[in-house]
């Protein structure tokens, strides 16, 4: 099993979830990847993603699983073959599956914006009764507890932001959040870049939990 | 705003696509190429994939692309002041020396002029300067130009490999020349340029009186495929497009000559590319691009004469390597299950066009009855189960007996299938119905487009039989078909109309859900246009808007199989003896081989 931490920038950061898969199919086949297939009518490539991040989002904490033993020189081979904008940074050769999208639970999100020192950000972490209102995919505004859902939200200087919120099953979406907080200050969201920079199980990174099944 | 968080599927925008070759910023002649439909359609298009790679491989030339953005992306842009821009390095169209587009379909016409206006050009030729950069049409389309030369300062005819190599290097040694007297020396240079503005084509309310002859426009064509560029990779988008899949192309032109098929005429005559060239393109463009699927295009796969020495190896190579093989576009009388058989059966589709022997024979289809029963009980005892079957109503002499005829094939193919077929297997069978249009350098461009009444007529009687049957039936709407039949037939004063339509709202026309008959019948009506004119039947010595231009195919040959035609007489495909269309004296063609 080879775990690949990767990052997805743009134009990249445009594909969404379902196109991502097919990047990566054509990605080890270009790399000449000897990938584990299903077996039945239709075979496919055995690979897993960790929690998705929504199209447009950029992220240096992105990883996927791929089943294969043929991992000589795989960062290089790997790179080799992506499209501008997918960077693999980090390889893990594990035993088994870690099961990425089961277990990550928290990702941390970096905002740099010119007026971050006008966007209010406390009580704004592990406060059961904080609420947000966004557009839904139908466009229309609904409000949503997030209390629980939010574990860090500081101000890291005059022009960054730092968050971290739960994802995975639980998921609160950046972009939901940082406009709402944009609205209450007054501020342009559209001035916002929001980078997605750590991923998670429980307390450790990911990172330390795959070194430590290792 | 960012458009990225606020307009559907924005890869579409974002470019990266892997393969991308090296754009040359500082190039001597550049050219960006746009597609006049979704980005998904656009980069299916095998021409515009070749033209994209054969000219950034000039040193000197630069390529861009650009699509038709979606209206979410359209309205986007206008409301934040911003202008369309090339995919690649986001320059504006006025960066550029040439914008080509590629007019694939006529429906695509209103799509051009809403990709002009975003981009901030004014629609008519006339009304852009020397800054503005050479706006040029390409594509199976412009053998009738006419309907869209007020938006055009030239179009390009044929092929587009060698030509536009050409004109990149007239650019580079002719940089100082104003654009009218680079577009004369265009056309001077190059015969299957045309430049809509230097000719006096005269117009009597909406029919030509007067073809300006002085400039014969030649369709050009690449005489050895052998010799002509075919890039051996292609860009993999990161987004799922209509043809998501490697494209190899066999061959061009088509023998057959099927009186109804433009592409057959205008293309011929068959150029194919050697069977160890092909298969060397199949391994590259695999190998390059990660793609598991690969489609070997032409205008009828089972004619191209290397299809077994070529499958031998293919298929072998496919199988073991987990590619899938597609082969589009195959006839009922050269498809042999054998050559193609694997164990994934694809969906089979084939296109008897007409349900009657008689009005196969009328439209020189040259498959009958048995090659089509034969073909079919092969196919199912090898297991296949999926067909799809295209038929055309509203062709000329078309009695009622012959609409009865394609319900009536319908059903004999289902009883069929439960003769022929292998286990328990359940048939999918469906039919596509189509309103013919007759077309410009066809036998038919004579013929009158059908009336409403007559197509719906013949509509409700084929949904009531294949509903009595169960058997899947889906059907072109007769609106569409009608705009399409006035945009290629029409002549220059059809401009006024497309244009009208767009003002209205029209674009992506031919998307079902974004074609609305009411843009043009709205326009038709405020321009005073005589829709008659143009889709009525024509006599043999009139004056047709297309005249001016040869696609190689003489007139007279035309005239003959119109005749024949009438007269219910078919004629052999040119692979097996020469019906001397004219073709051998332009020096394209020996003869039959």
């Amino acid at each position: 099993m080879a775990v690949v931490k990767y990052s997805k920038l743009f134009p990249a950061s445009a594909v969404s979830h379902v196109d991502l898969l097919r990047v990566f199919l054509r990605i080890l086949k270009r790399a000449k990847v000897k990938v584990n297939y299903t077996n039945g009518y239709n075979p496919h490539m055995k690979i897993y993603f960790s929690p998705p991040i929504p199209a447009g989002v950029e992220s240096v904490a992105e990883y996927v699983t791929i089943d294969t033993p043929d991992t000589d020189d795989f960062l290089a081979r790997f790179n080799a073959a992506c499209p501008k904008g997918i960077v693999a940074e980090k390889f893990f050769d594990m035993e088994k599956n870690p099961n990425l999208a089961a277990v990550v639970d928290k990702a941390g999100y970096i905002v740099k914006c010119p007026f971050a020192d006008k966007i209010r950000v406390d009580g704004v972490a592990n406060n059961a009764d904080f609420e947000i209102t966004f557009f839904d995919k139908n466009n229309q505004p609904t409000t949503k507890k997030v209390g629980g859902m939010v574990f860090v939200a500081e101000r890291v200087d005059d022009e960054t932001l730092r968050f971290v919120l739960s994802c995975g099953n639980n998921n609160l979406r950046a972009e939901r959040l940082v406009r709402h907080l944009c609205e209450k200050a007054g501020v342009d969201y559209s001035l916002c870049e929001i980078k997605k920079t750590e991923a998670f199980v429980g307390d450790k990174t990911v990172d330390e939990f795959l070194r430590e099944l290792i | 705003m960012k458009f990225i968080d606020s307009v559907s599927k924005p890869a579409r925008y974002c470019g990266g696509e892997y393969g991308i070759p090296e754009i040359k910023k500082d190039a001597d002649a550049s050219l960006l190429l746009c597609f006049p439909d979704s980005y998904e359609v656009g980069m299916s298009n095998v021409g515009t994939r070749i033209l994209y790679f054969g000219i950034n491989d000039i040193p000197y030339a630069r390529c861009e692309r650009c699509y038709a953005p979606w209206r979410d992306m359209g309205e986007w842009l206008k409301n934040n002041n911003q202008k369309l821009t090339s995919i690649e390095t986001g320059s504006p169209f006025c960066d550029f020396d040439f914008v080509g587009f590629s007019l694939q379909f006529e429906l695509c016409y209103t799509t051009v002029l809403y990709m002009l206006d975003l981009a901030g050009f004014p629609l008519r030729a006339a009304d852009r300067g020397e800054e503005y950069p050479i706006v040029i049409g390409g594509g199976p389309c412009t053998v009738n130009p006419e309907p869209v030369s007020l938006f055009f300062d030239a179009f390009m005819l044929g092929d587009g490999e060698t030509p536009w190599k050409e004109v990149l290097r007239l650019k580079k040694e002719n940089k100082g020349l104003k654009k009218k007297e680079f577009l004369k020396l265009l056309q001077q240079k190059l015969d299957c340029i045309y430049v809509p503005e230097f000719a006096d084509n005269v117009y009597e309310g909406d029919k030509p009186i007067k073809i300006d002859f002085t400039h014969t426009v030649k369709l050009n064509k690449e005489k050895d495929l052998e010799k002509t560029f075919f890039p051996h990779t292609a860009l993999v988008p990161n987004l799922e497009i209509v043809h998501d899949r490697c494209v190899a192309e066999l061959f061009r032109g088509c023998g057959n000559g099927c009186r109804f098929c433009q592409a057959g005429f205008i293309y011929r005559p068959v150029r194919e590319r050697t069977p160890q060239n092909v298969l060397k393109i199949c391994k590259d463009l695999i190998e390059t691009t990660g793609y598991d699927e690969l489609s070997l295009s032409s205008l009828s796969t089972g004619d191209y004469s290397g299809i077994r020495e070529l499958m031998s190896e293919l298929a072998p190579w496919a199988k073991e390597n987990n590619i899938t093989l597609t082969v589009p576009s195959l006839r009922m009388d050269s498809f042999d299950a054998g050559v193609y058989d694997s164990e994934r059966k694809i969906a089979l589709t084939f296109a008897p066009e007409a349900g009657t022997q008689r009005l196969r024979d009328v439209i020189n289809k040259n498959i009958t009855e048995k090659d089509i029963f034969d073909t079919l009980a092969d196919a199912f005892g090898k297991g296949y189960s999926s067909v799809k079957l295209y038929f055309m109503i509203g062709l000329p002499t078309e009695t009622r007996e012959d609409v009865e005829g394609i319900a009536e094939m319908a059903k004999k193919v289902k009883e069929l299938f439960f003769k022929c077929r292998t286990g328990n297997k359940y048939l999918n069978l469906s039919a596509s119905v189509a309103v013919f249009i007759p077309k410009p350098f066809t036998p038919f461009e004579w013929e009158a487009f059908a009336d409403k009444a007559d197509i719906e007529e013949k509509q409700n009687l084929l949904r009531e039989a294949f509903r009595k049957n169960k058997i899947n039936l889906s059907w072109h709407d007769y609106d569409t078909s009608f705009v399409e039949a006035l945009l290629a037939r029409g002549g220059r004063t059809m401009a006024r109309v497309i244009e009208q339509a767009y003002f209205n709202g029209a674009k992506f026309d031919s998307w079902s859900d974004q074609f609305h008959i009411e843009y043009y019948s709205d326009a038709i009506e405020k321009c005073g246009f005589d829709v008659n004119s143009v889709l009525d039947a024509k006599r043999y010595d009139e004056i047709l808007p297309w005249d001016f231009v040869s696609v190689g195919v003489d007139k007279e040959y035309l005239i003959k199989e119109s005749k024949k035609a009438k007269a219910v007489q078919t004629t052999p495909s040119c692979l097996k003896t020469c019906s001397g269309c004219g073709l051998i004296k332009e020096g394209l063609c020996n003869g039959c081989r």
